[in-house]
């Protein structure tokens, strides 16, 4: 579960309070679940003692602890890592998928060449499929790799599209 | 653009230009095309794929750039010698439109026989037996206007493979027939052309039916962006 | 190459150029018409077969024949660029347009031009008149348009029909604009040889009305005259059919990808190019004849038959060959109208590695199977009939013989020529650029 390299991905924009950060989670991925914010603080819990946040400043202005976390060098190592890997291409909805790219879009590192990698893992996926449902002699194997295959089309366009926005983007800028 | 195989390409294409009036349709577009593979040139609409293809079948001359088939330069040949070339080592599949509507199916897939000085009767026996390969042999004596789509773009199959060519190049075949019909037209052609040895050029904005080649040369803008490494 | 779409005013001035020179040649017939039945003279100045009463409708007959090829030509120029004109059409027709606006706006598209060319007619003719009046003759001079009177009040007459045909020829191709004719082509029924019906009827006729010779005088001028017609229409109606089975009967034979184009073309929509060939059938039909009249009147006539009746046979033999080339024209700009409307296919059969110089190639020999057939057919019947009935001899059937193999070179050269020119609009149609769809 990579709610943490989610989280680490939000806390790369500058360090934030738990209550701002499930906040800013839940408007970046806004097709994803809503977090709670029991979630959130045992994740940045575990994030901590990982050494991946660090806690920056702690305000006690009469009401509850706040306490703000940011991201360390060790964080964002990983994060880079992260974003360098690939999401297994896979039939139903890809929560992961998207919420990498909106982080990798929003980190600014280099987006283009994860949505290309990204491609050509979702392409891979489709042609061994299209292989074996050439073989397939029952109609129900074909009909279910059809399925698998309609959503990783859909996936697949989903990023081009991406891929056209953001050559768009840095076009007019 | 390393190659991972050590022989060398059957058709090679290097720094094609081509502008159609104001209209720049490749810009430096080079590609390989290695004997028996299959792949699929992708790109969004504009991006030159389908003046890719025509360059590299000889259809039309590139304004700059070399294409060199088999040892030889492509766009040096004189056009009757690259038509024969046309004919005899290459196959072309299109989205629609390309059967001579007069002409019954086994006349259209023996038309290019007949060019090649076979006679009529073995033309004919060689139109039946590629008829009967894409269990379309009912149709022989029929004409396209009354054929279906599916049918007719088997008919088209058929008469590009007859001369056993070494490439084809097939543009979108699957574009103007729905999705079963083009998945089993896909098919027929992918399992064809395996079978013959030929290599295949499979010109589409499809993913579906990229997925159907071994490896992607995706152009955008009128040049190659990415290229699967040929295994 | 772009030209051809830029036809707009080559188009007009084809239509304008025709109807000019039918125009013309209908006020020489009406001319003619006035001097048989309204002075009722004879025409001193003119050639034996005019000047003669008795045998000037003959005459008229051939003038007004004259002119068929001609209406013939002016209905296949019209629909020549018909699929740059189909496109606008439909554009119209999709921002609003109705059938009947097409219509209207495709009819004056013709008629205008053919307004024009009607009434440019009267220039013509009298250019006609002035320069065929005084032609040598053994007998002194001669002519072929009578001077004495003119058409009169019937050039206006004659304006108005000639226009007519223009507007409604215009309106008969803005209907076909809306639809599409050319899906149901390849799946019509092929023709039938119906027409033989009208041969048998004529050579019937004229036996039956044998009998009958010498009753009457009207009717013995009137009736070889209807089993002529019978006789042309006959052939005429025969070539669509001739066309048909000669290209069946070819296309298990040919070997070579021309031959299985044309015989293919031929084979799925042989009426257009049969009513061309229809019109060289019945020029081949009189060339027959021809063959066999010069010696017969030899024959008979002895050492004048030159001044007689050689040179009315010299112009109807010069008439002839010139309605072939018309014709052939014609034949061959429908085969380029049925390519470009199949421009896409060709295009693609020469990138699958058919040189197009097949494709043109296939035209020619397109034009030649629908023709050729009926030229042979028609010649000979017209000879050996016209012979049988004047009395067979030697140089008589060698006369038919030297004329049917004249009048095929002509039909050939016709074809090679009328083809060749249009070889541009032919490449134009197969370039690769025809496969482009964006």
């Amino acid at each position: 579960m990579s709610l943490g390299t989610v989280l680490l991905g939000v806390l790369a924009d500058g360090p934030a309070h738990g209550y701002d950060l499930k906040k800013a989670h839940d408007e970046r991925f806004p097709a994803s679940k809503q977090l709670a914010y029991g979630q959130v603080y045992a994740t940045l819990t575990r994030l901590q003692r990982d050494g991946l946040v660090e806690t920056f400043e702690t305000t006690q202005s009469g009401g509850p602890e706040r306490t703000a976390y940011a991201i360390t060098e060790v964080g964002r190592v990983e994060l880079d890592r992260w974003l360098g890997e690939t999401e297994d291409p896979g039939p139903y909805a890809a929560d992961e998928l998207v919420r990498k790219t909106i982080t990798a879009l929003h980190v600014k590192s280099d987006a283009d060449g994860f949505l290309r990698r990204q491609r050509a893992v979702h392409l891979e996926a489709m042609r061994e499929l299209t292989a074996s449902r050439a073989e397939a002699e029952e109609i129900g194997t074909r009909v279910a790799i059809d399925h698998t295959l309609a959503h990783l089309d859909a996936d697949l366009r989903w990023l081009e599209e991406t891929r056209d926005r953001v050559l768009r983007t840095e076009g007019s800028r | 653009m390393t190659a991972a195989t050590t022989e060398t390409p059957l058709l090679s294409a290097r720094a094609l230009h081509k502008t159609y009036g104001s209209n720049p349709a490749l810009r430096g577009a080079s590609l390989d095309v290695y004997a028996g593979e299959a792949v699929a040139v992708t790109g969004p609409s504009g991006s030159g794929k389908s003046t890719l293809l025509h360059c590299l079948a000889g259809v039309v001359t590139a304004d700059t750039g070399a294409i060199t088939y088999d040892g030889r330069r492509l766009d040096e040949l004189a056009p009757d010698e690259r038509t024969r070339l046309r004919r005899s080592q290459f196959g072309l599949v299109l989205q629609f439109g390309q059967l001579v509507p007069e002409l019954t199916a086994a006349e259209n897939i023996a038309l290019p026989l007949l060019l090649e000085r076979r006679s009529r009767a073995s033309a004919r026996a060689a139109a039946e037996e590629w008829l009967g390969r894409l269990e379309v042999g009912h149709l022989a004596d029929q004409r396209p206007p009354a054929m279906s789509g599916g049918e007719a773009q088997r008919v088209a199959i058929a008469r590009a493979l007859v001369t056993s060519p070494r490439i084809v190049f097939a543009d979108e075949p699957t574009g103007a027939l729905d999705t079963v019909t083009g998945e089993l037209a896909l098919e027929v052609l992918l399992s064809a052309t395996r079978a013959t040895g030929a290599a295949l050029v499979l010109v589409t904005h499809d993913n579906r039916v990229a997925a159907a080649a071994g490896r992607e040369v995706a152009l955008r803008d009128g040049a190659v962006e990415t290229a699967d490494v040929a295994r | 190459m772009i030209v051809l779409r830029a036809g707009g005013l080559g188009r007009a001035g084809l239509v304008a150029t025709s109807t000019a020179v039918v125009s013309a040649l209908l006020l020489v017939a009406v001319s003619m018409g006035r001097l048989q039945w309204d002075t009722r003279s004879w025409g001193g100045s003119l050639i034996a077969p005019i000047a003669d009463p008795g045998t000037r409708p003959g005459a008229m007959l051939g003038v007004l024949l004259l002119v068929v090829p001609l209406l013939l030509l002016l209905d296949q120029a019209v629909r020549l660029g018909s699929t740059a004109r189909q496109r606008r059409y439909a554009a119209l027709a999709v921002a609003g347009a109705t059938r009947a606006d097409l219509r209207r706006w495709a009819s004056l598209e013709v008629g205008g031009p053919a307004a024009v060319g009607a009434l440019l007619g009267v220039p013509v003719w009298l250019l006609l008149r002035y320069l065929l009046t005084e032609l040598p003759n053994a007998h002194g001079r001669a002519g072929l348009v009578p001077t004495e009177v003119g058409p009169g009040v019937w050039t206006l007459l004659v304006v108005a029909c000639v226009t007519a045909y223009g507007v409604l020829v215009g309106r008969r191709a803005g209907t076909a604009m809306s639809d599409t004719l050319a899906e149901a082509r390849g799946l019509r029924p092929p023709p039938r040889p119906w027409s033989a019906l009208l041969l048998v009827g004529a050579v019937v006729f004229l036996g039956v009305y044998g009998a009958f010779y010498g009753r009457s005088d009207i009717a013995d001028l009137l009736a070889p005259l209807l089993g002529v017609v019978l006789a042309v229409a006959g052939i005429a109606g025969l070539a669509p059919w001739a066309g048909y089975r000669a290209a069946r009967a070819l296309s298990a034979r040919v070997r070579s990808g021309a031959g299985l184009l044309a015989t293919g073309r031929l084979s799925a929509d042989a009426r257009p190019a049969g009513r061309a060939a229809a019109a060289v059938g019945a020029v081949a039909m009189t060339a027959g004849v021809i063959g066999a009249f010069v010696p017969d009147a030899r024959r008979s006539s002895g050492s004048s038959w030159v001044d007689d009746y050689g040179i009315p046979a010299a112009v109807v033999a010069v008439c002839a060959a010139a309605v072939v080339i018309v014709v052939a024209a014609s034949l061959a700009i429908h085969s380029t109208e049925t390519l470009l409307e199949r421009r896409r296919e060709m295009a693609a059969l020469v990138a699958t590695g058919v040189p197009a110089s097949e494709v043109a190639t296939a035209q020619r020999v397109e034009c030649l199977i629908a023709t050729l057939p009926i030229t042979v057919a028609g010649a000979l019947l017209g000879g050996f009939g016209y012979g049988w009935l004047a009395g067979l001899d030697a140089v008589v059937v060698a006369g038919v013989v030297a004329a049917t193999l004249v009048t095929t070179v002509v039909v050939l050269a016709a074809i090679w020529l009328t083809t060749r020119l249009l070889r541009p609009w032919v490449l134009d149609a197969v370039d690769p650029d025809q496969l482009r769809t964006t």
